[in-house]
């Protein structure tokens, strides 16, 4: 069990930076999530927490000990990849009792902690087959059973679930989450996709660019996102985020478009309202937007609408079944208190 | 269609199958090239093991395999793996590697009789100059030795190329696995990489075999003497002399067809061990 620290953290290749001081802190015990589009940096991270990859400056502690300059083997980490690396020539026993056997465990002990992992992930009746003979979730777990027999302080999943279909990526992220309060353990998880790292983490870090742009509990980040990229980011659909200008209370969008505005700011604003906080109003409502429905997709427990209005573009979902079909004038009204603002110039929220 | 293939398929025909089937025809016959040839059953076959060019050629070519197959294999695969890295000019060490595969043995023969001569080769020069008695490399206790080394140098090209490609083909996630767990040098080697080539590694075996038991060009180049003969005659060499010097072109046949069941057999022993062992991925 152990806390991991990242104080700023920099990598560069030569003499492009790729990233740009990163600092945050997992509890003892913590489920953190990295997210980030592609290219971010996240995996790169990942990597040099675990070692694979050098740190060009700032550090990396594990357990209140500063690892830049130790070796992987000694880091008390155990790493779950992307393709699952598992050795094609082993059986599932043999792979998930290697490290005990690099270490030099007797047969007996190995025996006994791939017994245990194997039952606890599912894997007893498959431990003598090869890993082609396997499954894309069955070769997953053999990949989560080959760490926890470590059993290490640390456990970094790089992108674990993205090779598999989606309900079964499903089933893996409640999975992956019951092993981990099971275990208690410490555990990084890298995703690009902001769905799991929604559903599985305590605490999410997002990054862009090299950059981390807020860290925080999954909730706190939908409600209060700390710039536009976050609030664009986290949430599905993506928040609706509008141009326009602030002033005297209200929100200027178009020629033809104005939204009350529940805060004093004023000049060139990025307003947000997340489609779920959209709600149908009869054409003509005060504070309405007006909008001609084009494209409208219900999958049975919600419909989402992407509409124009004049330039703008808002997308719009409802949980209930409205009569809406393509074509349709309709009118939307940011629900109060929901929407959020941020500073054109700096991205950064203002209210 | 066919009739676009026909050229091809009849070269194939005549000249792939025709000669095998032509060579197993006159091995059951007494032929010297000019005269009709007579039918001579199976005589030639029960004949070898008294032919003394024969039986010395099979020694010897037995000999050579046994030290050419597993030190072109081993050094080949080293070699491969110090190129297998992202080095600035890998690329102009690579070509040197390959430069012998591609050179003509013969010329290049011609050049290790200069290197291994007795009185004034360049390795004894060497040896001589560091106060050592100079060695009769191409002599009756040494010419083995001399003959595996050029050989297994010409065909470490050939070899780099298969493992390299076999090399690069690991992913690297097996390496950085391997790293977390905590594996040395000698383990990732041991339980990573050489299990990752298996496939390769019997497939460079069958082509090394089959070569080793083909050998000609250096060792006639290395071991003629002036009367045609060679001091280390091998199975191709016997075939060569017995048809073309001898002209008993019946026994010659026989000697090709016995070569040619070797090199069956040896193949699908491989075969047989890469099913047993060498399960690939």
């Amino acid at each position: 069990m152990a806390q991991v620290s990242i104080r700023d953290l920099e990598k560069a290749y030569g003499v492009t930076k790729v990233m740009h001081g990163v600092s945050f802190d997992v509890a003892d015990g913590e489920f953190v999530a990295l997210v980030g589009p592609s290219g971010c940096g996240k995996s790169t991270l990942l990597r040099m927490i675990a070692g694979l990859e050098d740190i060009s400056s700032g550090t990396v502690s594990i357990a209140g000990r500063v690892v830049n300059e130790v070796e992987p083997k000694e880091r008390d980490i155990a790493m779950v990849f992307q393709n699952y690396a598992l050795y094609p020539h082993m059986t599932v026993r043999e792979n998930m009792g290697f490290s005990l056997k690099l270490r030099g465990g007797a047969k007996a002990d190995i025996a006994k902690s791939v017994g245990v992992a194997a039952e606890v992930l599912g894997l007893t009746p498959y431990l003598e087959r090869m890993p082609k003979q396997l499954s894309g979730g069955q070769r997953q777990r053999v990949a989560m059973g080959r760490a926890i027999v470590r059993q290490p302080a640390v456990f970094l999943f790089d992108e674990p679930l993205s090779n598999l279909d989606a309900a079964l990526r499903v089933q893996m992220r409640a999975e992956i989450r019951a092993l981990h309060e099971r275990l208690g353990s410490t555990s990084i998880f890298v995703t690009h996709d902001q769905v799991e790292a929604m559903t599985m983490a305590d605490r999410i870090v997002v990054m862009r660019a090299g950059r981390l742009e807020q860290a925080g509990a999954p909730l706190d980040l939908y409600d209060h996102p700390e710039n536009a990229f976050v609030a664009g980011f986290i949430g599905s659909p993506a928040m609706n985020l509008l141009l326009g200008q602030a002033g005297g209370g209200q929100v200027k969008l178009s020629d033809a478009l104005t939204l009350p505005l529940e805060s004093a700011a004023s000049g060139a604003v990025l307003y947000g309202i997340r489609p779920e906080h959209l709600e149908l109003v009869p054409i003509g409502t005060s504070g309405s937007i007006t909008a001609t429905a084009n494209v409208v997709e219900s999958t049975g427990t919600a419909m989402f609408v992407g509409c124009n209005s004049g330039e703008l573009t808002v997308h719009a979902l409802f949980s209930d079944r409205p009569q809406i079909k393509r074509g349709d004038a309709i009118g939307l009204r940011p629900k109060p208190g929901l929407s959020h603002l941020f500073s054109a110039e700096t991205q950064q929220r203002i209210g | 269609m066919l009739a676009f293939l026909l050229p091809t398929l009849l070269g194939l025909i005549l000249g792939t199958f025709g000669s095998i089937f032509a060579t197993i025809g006159i091995s059951l016959t007494d032929w010297d090239l000019l005269t009709p040839a007579i039918p001579a059953g199976i005589s030639n076959y029960t004949d070898l093991p008294a032919d003394r060019l024969f039986m010395k050629s099979l020694v010897n070519t037995l000999a050579f395999s046994a030290l050419y197959v597993p030190l072109t294999i081993v050094v080949s695969l080293a070699v491969a793996m110090g190129m297998n890295r992202k080095l600035w000019g890998i690329g102009a060490f690579r070509v040197a590697y390959f430069l012998p595969t591609v050179s003509s043995p013969t010329a290049v023969g011609l050049l290790w009789t200069w290197i291994y001569a007795e009185d004034h080769g360049t390795l004894n020069a060497i040896i001589t100059a560091m106060g050592g008695n100079p060695v009769s490399w191409l002599g009756p206790k040494m010419a083995l030795y001399s003959v595996v080394a050029v050989n297994v140098w010409g065909a470490i090209g050939g070899g780099m190329i298969i493992f390299l490609a076999g090399l690069q083909a690991i992913p690297r996630d097996y390496y950085e696995v391997a790293k977390l767990d905590g594996a040395t040098a000698w383990q990732r080697l041991r339980y990573v990489t050489l299990p990752a080539l298996a496939p390769s590694i019997f497939f460079q075996a069958v082509l090394t075999t089959i070569n080793a038991f083909q050998a000609f060009d250096y060792i006639y180049i290395l071991t003629r003497i002036g009367n045609g003969n060679s001091t280390m005659p091998t199975l191709v060499f016997s075939i060569y002399r017995t048809g073309f010097r001898f002209f008993r072109m019946g026994d010659a046949a026989a000697q090709a067809v016995v070569l040619t069941a070797i090199i069956f057999v040896m193949t699908a022993v491989y075969f047989h061990l890469q099913k047993r062992w060498g399960e690939p991925a």
